[in-house]
């Protein structure tokens, strides 16, 4: 018995850390606050830490202080579950933030009220980022990203073609371990026009894939890594985001990130079908997609504002950081290509990766 | 009783309709090429993991055994420590330790060697899935240590038998026992990781698990990820199986627990 | 050096912790306490801490009002198919985790999300029972039978026997099941996950809920606290190992 109490433990310890193990790599975020259906609030569910945080000083603490409705975040925004609510008719949530793929699979199966042009006023945004189903508030990107520290101007890439280059840009290389936007950049290095990815030639994004997977020496499994690996020198150059850079730069961590050849993607939020306080809900969208709120949330994040009027508010300084949506270099995401393709190009990416 | 069937019996159920009746889970599974490639590397990575954490696991379960229960039920609190460290924390520690500019890189290099790399590829994995599993190992092989007569040891010792011989002629076969159970723990632990190759591990380093979360949660495919865990589970238990065929396998086990 | 192995990890989180900032960084840059004021002031950590203490409570009390008398049953009691069943009750340990968590989804999501915190208590009791049933099937080899057998002579019913006799000499054996049970859930993450719902994240939930954008220094805040706190338990175990 002396012993047996602690193997038992340990034992625990240890299933519990592999269940723990497959959380990591997949999307999801939180924040927790007790949510409870009232009249006069709203539910947002949202990804929660740092982004949650900020979302609320710039959107919704605001909200609140201008209407007196109360917006409380949740965690745990998951499709699944916005799902299972919309079907079992047991609405939890009234507004929901949007990974990259939810409104394009959400709109599939019916789960976003169409947005309310009488409410909210979507005009004099960065074309691409309106949808019947959703709005976008901010946009952020995907990028390449060096070490500040050990790479001089001039020494490191500055877009995908100079990724792919070994020869002019010898070093280390990594990208993330998943099939969407890894297609774009290798379609950019191949000299395709960012403008004109979509639909995205398969064949030839493997083809330029394969001249590339030789160099590159890490796979990435977790986006916090990108930061790591630079600050750690394992690696030189990364396939990250705009905003972990941002975060990790504003830590003093000496980090370059490229405006150019960026991936642009944009936050969205819907609302979930059949809320009953849905009227409620658009007015919080109209009030996110006030120029000045975005602005703001661009001060915290560095995710700059979709509404044109917004960017201009943005200072001088955090403006030369945010990569141009119009710029010619810069792509814009498409998920709605990437949802009926999505399973098959995942599989074949893996396969791609094994050999 | 229910509590412990609804679970499986709902993944059995998934991977066999959709909403109707299918094969398409496990006919993709059989077609793929992608799952007789990952399944190979499951099973290489789990048994070599499973292997390496016997030959760390083993001597320091013989150090603890011979032990007073005291100093062992301090020193298990040591072996325990490193299960409160969230993996995600430790693979950065990992990287401290085993990066290429890590200490043990470092020292290598003052001493004149060349640098090795040791994360981000296999040995990345197997030395992060070691870690992990090192503690479940030591309990069974343990338990089979502190439950041999020391007669035996004594007597052989009597009749002038050397250190080396009493170990490898008598301790050691003893313990073979919880060295299987020991083994068939870690194994099987070892089919429910991903998260360990996905932090440490280089391009050709998938797994199983990790392809029931991309088709749980990234993909939605339900069918297809509950085929995969199904697979999984046969797996593993035909692994049990052709243990508890091994004599003294099973009752190992239950004698680990 | 086996032992440097397992630790050495470890050592290096604790100087993490103490850095300022919201980067992982190493060596320590500053020495603060900011990560741990954190925790324990903001973000909620502390309220999803609070979450995971109850749920773990609930899950330590259902596992042990099912396992301790499964065990008993498996161990003194006789009939076919014992052995299958006791292997049963174990299977939740021989399967792969993320097999166990993908039937508790799947389960939850075919019978609808309903009620709060209750799927989480039974996700874990499905995984925290078989080390109650183990800890008590061992504890119950060193019940010395023939003291039962006296008292069903002297006339007591087998309730009796089992709440008077049986129960107290269990105790020990029902302490760290009970621990075991209460920590397994206090550090589950998938299921709690998957079957959780709004304003229910556990703390190890929590604590993977940022990953996808920052590994916060705060979780090797966390991992330090209970790294001590096991400590802390771990060293107690031992002190009442020591009673027996």
């Amino acid at each position: 018995m002396t012993f047996l109490k602690p193997e038992l433990k340990l034992t625990r310890r240890s299933l519990m850390a592999g269940v723990a193990a497959s959380v990591v790599v997949s999307p999801m975020v939180i924040s927790s606050q007790r949510a409870r259906a009232a009249d006069d609030q709203l539910i947002v569910a949202s990804f929660g830490g740092g982004w949650a945080a900020s979302m609320t000083e710039a959107f919704h603490k605001p909200f609140t202080e201008a209407t007196g409705i109360k917006v409380v975040v949740t965690d745990g925004a998951d499709l699944a579950k916005a799902k299972a609510q919309v079907h079992a008719g047991n609405i939890e949530w009234d507004i929901v933030e949007l990974a990259t793929g939810w409104l394009s699979a959400g709109a599939r199966e019916n789960l976003w009220e169409k947005i309310d042009p009488t409410i909210v006023d979507t005009s004099d945004a960065v074309p691409g980022t309106q949808h019947e189903n959703a709005i976008g508030h901010c946009t952020y990107s995907s990028g390449l990203a060096w070490n500040a520290a050990k790479f001089a101007d001039g020494k490191h890439p500055t877009d995908w073609q100079g990724f792919w280059d070994v020869k002019a840009f010898p070093g280390r290389r990594g990208l993330l371990t998943r099939v969407t936007s890894n297609l774009e950049f290798a379609l950019m290095a191949d000299g395709v026009d960012p403008k004109k990815l979509y639909p995205l030639d398969v064949e030839r994004a493997f083809k330029s894939l394969d001249k590339i997977k030789p160099h590159v020496t890490n796979w990435i499994g977790a986006m916090p890594q990108t930061v790591s690996l630079l600050q750690n020198n394992e690696c030189d150059f990364v396939s990250s985001a705009a905003g972990r850079i941002f975060i990790a730069k504003k830590q003093g961590i000496p980090l370059g990130y490229s405006n150019e050849g960026v991936l642009i993607e944009t936050g969205r939020v819907a609302v979930l079908k059949g809320t009953k306080k849905r009227d409620l809900a658009m007015k919080h969208l109209a009030f996110m997609m006030r120029p000045d709120r975005q602005a703001h949330f661009a001060t915290l994040t560095g995710y700059p504002p979709v509404k044109l009027e917004g960017i201009r508010l943005m200072s001088p300084e955090l403006k030369s950081q945010s990569p141009d949506p119009a710029s010619p270099k810069n792509a814009l995401n498409d998920e709605f290509w990437w949802e009926p393709n999505l399973l098959a190009l995942t599989k074949r990416f893996k396969e791609w990766q094994l050999v | 009783m229910a509590i412990f069937l609804a679970p499986l019996w709902s993944v059995l159920r998934q991977s066999l309709f959709d909403p109707n009746f299918t094969l398409n889970g496990y006919s993709e599974i059989i077609e793929s090429h992608l799952f007789i490639k990952i399944l190979y590397n499951t099973l290489q990575i789990s048994l070599t993991a499973a292997f390496v954490t016997l030959i760390v696991g083993y001597p320091i379960a013989y150090h603890l055994s011979r032990q007073s229960p005291r100093r062992r039920a301090l020193l298990l609190i040591l072996v325990m420590l490193p299960f409160w460290t969230s993996i995600l924390v430790k693979s950065y520690a990992f990287m401290v330790i085993l990066g290429q500019d890590g200490i043990i890189n470092t020292v290598l290099y003052s001493v004149g060697l060349p640098k090795i790399q040791l994360l981000y590829n296999r040995t990345g994995v197997i030395i992060g899935t070691v870690h992990f599993l090192v503690p479940f190992v030591l309990f069974p092989i343990m338990t089979s240590l502190l439950g041999q007569n020391p007669d035996l040891a004594r007597a052989a010792q009597i009749m002038g038998a050397s250190r080396l011989r009493i170990f490898l002629r008598i301790t050691l076969p003893l313990s073979l026992p919880g060295v299987a159970a020991g083994g068939l723990l870690a194994l099987v632990q070892t089919f429910g990781f991903f998260i360990t190759t996905a932090l440490l591990g280089g391009r050709g380093d998938l797994m199983m698990a990790n392809l029931i979360d991309l088709y749980t949660r990234e993909i939605l495919n339900w069918n297809l990820a509950s085929a995969v865990a199904v697979t999984l589970l046969a797996l593993s238990g035909g692994i049990i199986f052709a243990l508890g065929r091994v004599r003294g396998g099973m009752s190992a086990f239950g004698q680990a627990a | 050096m086996g032992y440097v192995f397992l630790i050495l990890p470890t050592l290096i989180v604790v100087p993490l912790s103490f850095n300022a900032g919201t980067e992982l960084s190493f060596p320590p840059t500053s020495f603060s306490l900011a990560q741990y004021r954190t925790y324990f002031f903001e973000s909620n950590w502390w309220e999803a801490t609070v979450l995971s203490f109850w749920v773990g409570i609930a899950t330590m009390m259902l596992s042990l009002v099912l396992g301790v008398p499964a065990a008993y049953a498996l161990v003194r009691a006789d009939f076919p198919g014992k052995k299958i069943l006791t292997l049963f009750l174990l299977s939740p340990i021989l399967v792969p985790v993320i097999v166990v968590a993908l039937g508790v989804y799947l389960y939850f999501a075919s019978i609808g999300i309903k009620g709060v915190a209750l799927p989480i208590v039974l996700g874990h009791t499905l995984i925290a029972m078989p080390f109650v049933v183990i800890t008590a099937m061992a504890g119950m080899q060193n019940v010395d039978r023939n003291l039962e057998v006296a008292s069903q002579i002297m006339g007591a019913g087998r309730l009796l026997i089992f709440y008077k006799v049986t129960l107290p000499l269990l105790r020990p054996a029902i302490v760290a099941g009970a621990l075991f049970s209460f920590l397994i859930s206090f550090d589950e993450v998938v299921i709690a996950y998957f079957v959780g719902r709004a304003g229910f994240s556990t703390l190890p939930v929590k604590m993977f809920g940022s990953i996808q954008w920052e590994i916060s220094p705060v979780i090797a805040a966390i991992s330090t606290l209970l790294t001590l706190l096991s400590l802390g338990v771990c060293l107690l175990v031992a002190a009442t190992a020591k009673d027996e």
